[in-house]
């Protein structure tokens, strides 16, 4: 099965995962029609065709000059990453420092709400593109992929 | 609440670097989306700078400077530029970007935080908008090369673009989201998540948007949590620290782009003196503040303690 799906672009990605994850019901946008149960899809990408194997990976991925990291762990099912978690863990005093003040300072005074807590038909924001998440994600696609099929060299 | 009853169709494409949907109550036929697809494109070959063959880079490239003719949709963008950058003293200046990259601003500041020597030269170096181009309507001048960059207000300019090609064709009811810069177009109200600008998957608030555009800058948008982001004042060449994200409701996506940048530079009653808006804005600390005309609310531990305490 091909899914129409530009696995390429950064930004698509992002933005993928913010509509799976929030499953919000009306905000939910498979990459495709995808039929229910696939234990893997393929993904057509430029000519070049990737087979993307169900489960849960982890990858990290560095933002910024300094090295500071943060954490995703996305679940992969029939092509769809069906949830994404992301952790930060800065190792730079500078990235530290700004990770703890937001960490604390923030739920004092505005508090954020799980998104499907609240009843919103879109976003405004922020999903934009830290870097570090889109590197972490390239990473989930090659592990992925590599636990596929078709690439050869399987572990 | 009831507009997801109207969302009948999502039109989904990549433009200018992010995630594009647009949901309208009947379906797009493939004239319309080729030429909002074309129309993008275009928009993308003027300006963006990531493209060698763009008319930015042009401008980037010409050692002399030159006479640039930019198109129709240029002078609405580049008049709200010249009102910013006057109202924030020259912190917003479609000129910041390629400055600082060429000095090395990245590594200068990650690595020993704001030299004097690095902002003595990038003062002394820097090209200002008010200056060093010279515009009459959409036709620029300029004498060395620059590097123009739009991101301030560019996607809202042009979902603005976008959302006016859907009303030429008839539709009434559509939403333009433009990777959560977004406008909404008709009677029914939508609402909308801000999105947290350091939690993904939280929303701090709600917007209910209602032939109206929403926009929203954050720090956290390219290279986040370090101290180094992309919102950048121009006359210090460093990010700001102060605010981390701005959410503003304008008529147009345009002017609500710009009034959220802005707003990270200046007070938002600056702005009102001269702009129709409401916003919300998040600081550092994590106060936030909202527009006593905001419609919409904003989540705080004294509304929702009771919720979150588990």
């Amino acid at each position: 099965m091909k899914i129409k799906a530009q696995f390429t672009t950064a930004a698509w990605f992002t933005a993928s995962v913010a509509i799976t994850v929030y499953s919000t019901p009306g905000l939910a946008a498979p990459l495709a029609q995808n039929s229910a149960a696939n234990t893997e899809s393929t993904i057509n990408t430029e000519g070049k065709t990737v087979t993307y194997a169900d489960g849960t990976y982890t990858a990290t991925g560095q933002y910024g000059n300094a090295p500071s990291y943060i954490t995703v762990t996305v679940t992969l099912s029939g092509g769809l990453i069906v949830s994404a978690k992301v952790t930060t863990r800065a190792t730079n005093p500078i990235s530290l420092y700004y990770q703890e003040r937001f960490a604390t300072a923030v739920p004092e005074v505005v508090v954020g709400k799980p998104i499907d807590q609240v009843n919103v038909g879109r976003l405004a924001g922020s999903s934009g593109t830290p870097s570090g998440f889109n590197a972490a994600i390239a990473q989930i696609r090659q592990q992925a992929a590599s636990r596929g099929t078709v690439q050869g060299d399987p572990k | 609440m009831g507009t997801a009853s109207t969302k009948a169709m999502t039109f989904k494409f990549e433009a200018i670097g992010t995630h594009w949907e647009i949901d309208t109550d009947a379906p797009l036929d493939m004239r319309l989306r080729a030429s909002i697809l074309v129309r993008v494109r275009e928009f993308d070959r003027i300006y963006s700078r990531f493209r060698q063959d763009s008319l930015v880079s042009s401008v980037a490239g010409a050692d002399e400077g030159g006479c640039f003719d930019f198109p129709e949709d240029a002078p609405p963008l580049f008049d709200l530029y010249d009102q910013l950058h006057a109202l924030t003293n020259g912190a917003v200046d479609p000129l910041v970007g390629r400055t600082l990259e060429l000095l090395g601003y990245d590594r200068a500041y990650s690595l020993k935080p704001a030299t004097d020597d690095v902002q003595r030269y990038a003062h002394a170096q820097r090209p200002v908008w008010s200056k060093d181009v010279i515009r009459h309507g959409a036709r620029l001048r300029t004498r060395r090369p620059l590097v123009i960059d739009v991101g301030a207000a560019g996607k809202g300019h042009l979902v603005d673009i976008v959302t006016c090609l859907l009303k030429r064709a008839g539709f009434r009811q559509f939403v333009v989201d433009g990777g959560g810069d977004l406008r909404n177009t008709g009677e029914s109200s939508l609402r909308i998540g801000l999105e947290h600008p350091f939690s993904p998957g939280q929303v701090i608030g709600v917007a209910n948007l209602r032939d109206r555009a929403l926009c929203a800058s954050a720090v956290n948008r390219r290279a986040w949590g370090h101290g180094l982001h992309h919102v950048l004042d121009a006359r210090t060449g460093t990010p700001v620290r102060d605010v981390v994200a701005s959410w503003v409701v304008a008529d147009s996506a345009l002017l609500a782009d710009g009034l959220a940048t802005a707003l990270f530079f200046v007070p938002a009653q600056r702005l009102a003196e001269v702009f129709n808006f409401t916003y919300v804005r998040m600081y550092s600390n994590g106060r936030a503040e909202m527009s006593p005309t905001f419609a919409g609310e904003i989540f705080t531990r004294s509304k929702h303690e009771t919720n979150l305490a588990s």
